[in-house]
């Protein structure tokens, strides 16, 4: 009471105390009236405002200030806005462009002014420059969207890469079943045009015919052959039938079955068959294979086969004496 | 098959076997297939050059078919296949100068041949 008592006897040292205090803190600090005009400020703000003192502020408002026309039109609003409220409005990131012509972001706190009836009279503002933090901000911002950029592109990169092997994968995969389907379609008609070619009957003479076999025997070639024997023996009324094998590169026990089975066939039809041309390493893997053919009449060229033939159907080859 | 044998022999000649060793090789890859094409659907035939005692060719036949109940009823060459001939087996031993047959129900059948040059 006794310093109250004293402060109110002595207003100047009160105003004076007050200056030193608003001085001392690093914040800058103003006051306006109902009008937003400037009633008083601390040094720190009359240096943003480019006067040396504060009392060159007052009477002023925000359009004599050195700020941009637009940083003014938003003070105004605010102070407006806290006036009508009547509540304080704290940290308002506000521009602001000063006097020696930096632009500058400051962090704003504006808390209504009464009078003693209680009644709104102005606004008391403070702020405190909060440019190097928001230029942090900014900065770690930017680093983080450049990283976020980064990460997008990367995974986009990933994604086209991981589309493009997708892709080929599947070209690859498609192209090989073409390829494989293509080689099967050109087997099939190669088989087909071969067993047309490799089973060619000759009829050499009345009741005899020829079959020379080129290849390897399978079962399919088999069964073409057998049924070329058979075709052949009803159109030409053929006795005999010599199958010439000199073509044919080996004899394992399933050409040899096919072989059997063509001339049981065509012993029903009443040929008999003679097989030729059994080369010396055929012969010897026949026999150490275990092939019985002891029924069968095998002889080693077509020459000697024809002859044969000849003979067996009534024929002599004479030669003409001239 | 037609390849198979076809290989064999190429590289039967390539090692200078004689002629009827060559189409003796080139009938048990043939036989050793027609088993494995018959019997077990696929399988595989390998052909490896062996140099000891002497040079020759190894012929595995592997697959993963029924298998063979009894090898040995097989062997004594009084079994009549359904193919008609039954000298697959028994012919394609006689063939070559080692033979071995790991066969039995369920678990497949392994042949392994081998003909060295210049005998039988």
């Amino acid at each position: 009471m006794a310093d109250s008592t004293k402060a109110s006897q002595n207003p100047l040292e009160d105003v004076a105390l007050l200056r030193t205090v608003l001085d001392a803190i690093p914040m800058r600090a103003f006051w306006k009236d109902r009008e937003s005009r400037y009633l008083g400020c601390n040094t720190l703000f009359a240096h943003d405002a480019g006067l040396e003192r504060p009392e060159q502020l007052v009477g002023k408002n925000d359009y004599d200030m050195p700020w941009k026309k637009e940083e003014s039109d938003f003070f105004v609003s605010v102070d407006r806005r806290v006036m009508e409220s009547g509540k304080a409005e704290y940290h308002i990131l506000e521009p602001q462009l000063r006097a020696d012509g930096t632009q500058t972001w400051v962090d704003t706190n504006k808390v209504p002014l009464r009078n003693a009836k209680g009644e709104v009279i102005g606004i008391l503002g403070t702020y405190e420059d909060v440019t190097a933090r928001k230029a942090e901000e900014e900065e770690l911002r930017k680093n983080r969207d450049k990283l976020e950029e980064l990460v997008r592109a990367r995974t986009s990169e990933l994604e086209v890469a991981s589309n493009q092997l997708r892709e080929e994968v599947k070209q690859r995969e498609s192209s090989q079943a073409e390829r494989d389907r293509l080689q099967q379609q050109i087997i099939e008609a190669q088989k087909r045009a071969i067993a047309e070619l490799s089973t060619p009957i000759i009829p050499v003479m009345e009741g005899i015919l020829v079959m020379p076999l080129v290849g390897s025997v399978d079962s399919m070639r088999a069964k073409e052959i057998m049924r070329s024997v058979l075709t052949g023996i009803g159109q030409h009324r053929a006795k005999v039938v010599i199958l010439d094998i000199t073509g044919v590169p080996l004899v394992d026990s399933g050409v040899a079955g096919h072989l059997n089975k063509t001339i049981q066939a065509a012993r029903l039809k009443g040929a008999r068959t003679i097989v030729s041309g059994i080369s010396d390493a055929v012969a010897e893997t026949i026999v150490d294979l275990g092939i019985d053919w002891t029924g069968i009449v095998t002889l080693s060229d077509l020459h000697t086969s024809l002859l044969a033939a000849l003979d067996s159907v009534g024929f002599k080859l004479v030669r003409e004496q001239r | 098959m037609i390849h198979a044998r076809t290989d064999a022999k190429r590289l039967a000649d390539s090692l200078g076997f004689a002629i009827p060793d060559a189409v003796k090789i080139a009938t048990v890859v043939s036989e050793l297939a027609r088993n494995i094409v018959a019997y077990a659907g696929k399988g595989t035939i390998t052909l490896e050059v062996v140099a000891e005692p002497r040079v020759g060719i190894r012929i595995s036949a592997r697959d993963d078919g029924p298998g063979i109940a009894d090898v040995a009823h097989i062997l004594s060459g009084k079994y009549k296949s359904r193919t008609g001939m039954g000298l697959g087996i028994v012919g394609s031993k006689r063939l070559v100068d080692r033979f071995e047959i790991d066969s039995g129900p369920g678990r497949g059948t392994t042949i392994v041949a081998v003909k060295f040059m210049g005998n039988r």
